[in-house]
């Protein structure tokens, strides 16, 4: 690896980056709109908060109970892929032991109440508590066959109840800040790379670079150097708008790094294979809505594993951690997975770009 | 010959699947030779050439250039030859300058060099006008410019007066004579046989991927130009002498000195013919 070669290819990149008014234009435009989010964007999570829906109940509960074996047994099957029981013991807590749920889950939590009875907390995401209508309707029809399946001779349970708005959740402004970074990153990494190397095969630049003194692992590294940075910096100016105190934090930067080299693996794997620009930005575009779709369906569906495959699957969940400080175990474990999506996306991306990417 | 040679494809051989496009092609190109490689569409000029900048590997054969295996040496090989291919490809937005400052610094070649070239090609006035802007003609001088850069041994040209007016076809050939005379080698492959006469040392004619006919532009026109004399008669018949013949030849003197010689032609070189015979196919 010749660095004068390295620093004339680097060149290269950073002027053709300046002749893309197109490409410039974007970026000015995102960091105009974090901007705007940073400025007039709703501070208040709990104001501001992404109309929610519940798409998985938890019936949380601190001990085994003949009323949780009652509500097991008497799940109707519309709701029972909806539905999930977990002992107390499962349950994920952040560092201060506060039970963390999901975007888009409720919980319905019993514990033991007074006299044998049953102290129930209906948590519902936002401000309507009606989300969890479904579920509140199934528990009191059951919770009423129970008690009234007591023998005669026994007191009923009683049962207190309460409800119970989750805090936090997905307010506008982090969300809006962690769609940003993601764009941005995937923008450089995913469109604007593919899309500038096939532009340049297409014209035969890439070929006569190659029969430079370059050798394909100078180019290959000179492309695994610039978007990277180019990705970085974009992702700080983002930042640095919305809370600046993030680009103290590790984990931060570790969910950044992985989220561009794994972009940066999609990106140069899309361009080894694509012939022409105009199948790169296809390429780019396909690769981005099929895995949105896939990730959809699997959400709805909840189809297990497959969306751990994914790296758009991970990113958004430890980004939006990273800037909303709330970083649990289950964010580390993306990080990880992560990690390792980045790792083998690059290694295809190099394989591929080393073999045929650059004729 | 042995060291005094800088390119030498042995056998070469080319495949495409059960194509054979190049069929154990030998040549020996020595220093400071105008080569050419002349052959219609398919007959494996392109497929050489591919191979000769690396963009292919032999299916079979060996090829050197200045002794280091094509194959084994490619990286210091590349540094050898420069390449001129018939498409251009140029970063269209920067100037012709910033075009050849990049390939300046990946070659490791002084600023000045960049200028020398662009003033080589003609186009000093025009270096700071971005390449959309430039002529197909102006195009195609720049490729030559960024092949000459780093003052290469070996000089691969595709096709390299095509679209060029009169004037840079001199430039280029001038430049191409220039260059031989300083003891670089220069490859072109063409289908146009005046181009080949004009400047080539030696040439090789090509088809279905074999070699047909090596040799000089002279000696090919020699041993195939068609020793004949088409006659026009004072009294309007048309008539052909073989100067090859004794008795035709014999006629025709008489044809002239009896002044029943309204007109005389005698038959040119003719390279479709030429080729016609050579290999029972025309030339397309």
């Amino acid at each position: 690896m010749r660095w004068r070669i390295l620093r004339a290819l680097l060149h290269k990149e950073v002027l053709r980056h300046l002749a893309n008014r197109g490409g410039i234009a974007l970026l000015l435009l995102l960091i105009a709109a974090s901007l705007l989010l940073s400025f007039f964007g709703v501070r208040d999570a709990a104001n501001g908060e992404v109309a929610p829906s519940v798409r998985l109940c938890y019936v949380d509960y601190g001990t085994p109970s003949p009323l949780v074996a009652h509500l097991r047994s008497h799940l109707p099957s519309e709701l029972a892929r909806y539905v999930e029981f977990r002992p107390a013991q499962r349950v994920p807590t952040d560092a201060n032991g506060t039970i963390v749920y999901p975007q888009g889950t409720a919980a319905i939590q019993i514990r033991p109440g007074a006299d044998g009875g049953y102290r129930i907390s209906f948590w519902h995401p936002g401000r309507d508590a009606s989300v969890m209508a479904p579920f509140e309707i199934w528990f009191w029809k059951e919770a009423l066959h129970f008690t009234q399946s007591q023998p005669a001779a026994k007191p009923s349970p009683t049962i207190e109840a309460e409800r119970l708005q989750l805090k936090g959740g997905l307010d506008p402004r982090s969300g809006m800040a962690t769609a940003l970074l993601l764009f941005g990153l995937f923008f450089v990494c995913v469109y604007l790379l593919p899309s500038l190397t096939c532009e340049e095969r297409e014209r035969g630049v890439l070929l006569a670079q190659a029969l430079s003194p370059a050798t394909t692992t100078e180019i290959l590294a000179a492309k695994f150097l610039f978007y990277p940075v180019l990705a970085l910096a974009l992702a700080v100016v983002l930042t640095l708008t919305y809370r600046p105190i993030v680009l103290t934090r590790p984990f931060f930067w570790l969910a950044l790094l992985a989220a561009v080299f794994g972009s940066m693996g999609i990106g140069l794997t899309i361009a080894s294979l694509a012939r022409t620009q105009r199948a790169a930005s296809m390429g780019a575009m396909c690769y981005t809505l099929a895995v949105a779709l896939l990730l959809f369906i699997c959400q709805q569906n909840r189809i297990p594993g497959l969306p751990y495959l994914a790296l758009e699957y991970h990113c958004p969940r430890m980004l939006h951690a990273a800037l909303t400080d709330m970083v649990l175990a289950s964010h580390w474990g993306h990080l990880a997975g992560a990690t390792v999506l980045a790792v083998l996306w690059s290694l295809l991306a190099a394989f591929l770009f080393r073999r045929h990417g650059w004729q | 010959m042995g060291t005094d040679v800088i390119l030498r494809l042995d056998d070469l051989t080319v495949r495409y699947g059960a194509f054979v496009a190049v069929d154990r092609l030998s040549l020996e190109l020595r220093p400071g030779e105008l080569f050419g490689l002349l052959g219609p569409n398919g007959a494996g000029k392109s497929s050489s050439l591919r191979v000769l900048i690396g963009q292919r590997r032999p299916s079979g054969g060996r090829v050197t250039v200045a002794g280091l295996d094509l194959v084994r040496d490619w990286q210091r090989i590349k540094t050898l030859f420069g390449y001129v291919p018939d498409r251009e490809n140029h970063f269209e937005e920067f100037s012709g300058r910033r075009n050849l400052q990049i390939f300046a610094g990946l070659y490791g070649v002084p600023a000045r060099r960049v200028e020398e070239c662009l003033e080589l090609v003609e186009l000093s006035e025009a270096a700071h006008l971005p390449v959309r802007a430039y002529s197909l003609g102006m195009r195609r001088k720049l490729l030559l410019a960024r092949g000459l850069l780093h003052r290469p041994r070996l000089l691969y040209l595709d096709e390299p007066s095509a679209n060029l007016d009169i004037h840079s076809t001199a430039v280029v050939h001038g430049i191409l004579r220039t260059l031989t005379a300083e003891g670089v080698t220069v490859l072109l492959t063409t289908h146009n046989m005046r181009e080949v006469e004009e400047v080539c040392d030696r040439v090789a004619i090509l088809c279905r991927g074999r070699l047909i006919a090596l040799d000089s532009p002279l000696a090919l026109r020699q041993q195939h130009v068609e020793r004949k004399v088409d006659v026009l008669l004072a009294g309007g018949a048309r008539r052909v002498f073989d100067l090859d013949d004794d008795d035709a030849r014999a006629c025709l003197g008489k044809h002239v000195a009896a002044g029943e010689v309204a007109s005389l032609q005698t038959r040119e070189f003719d390279f479709h013919e030429t080729f016609l015979k050579l290999t029972g196919t025309p030339f397309e």
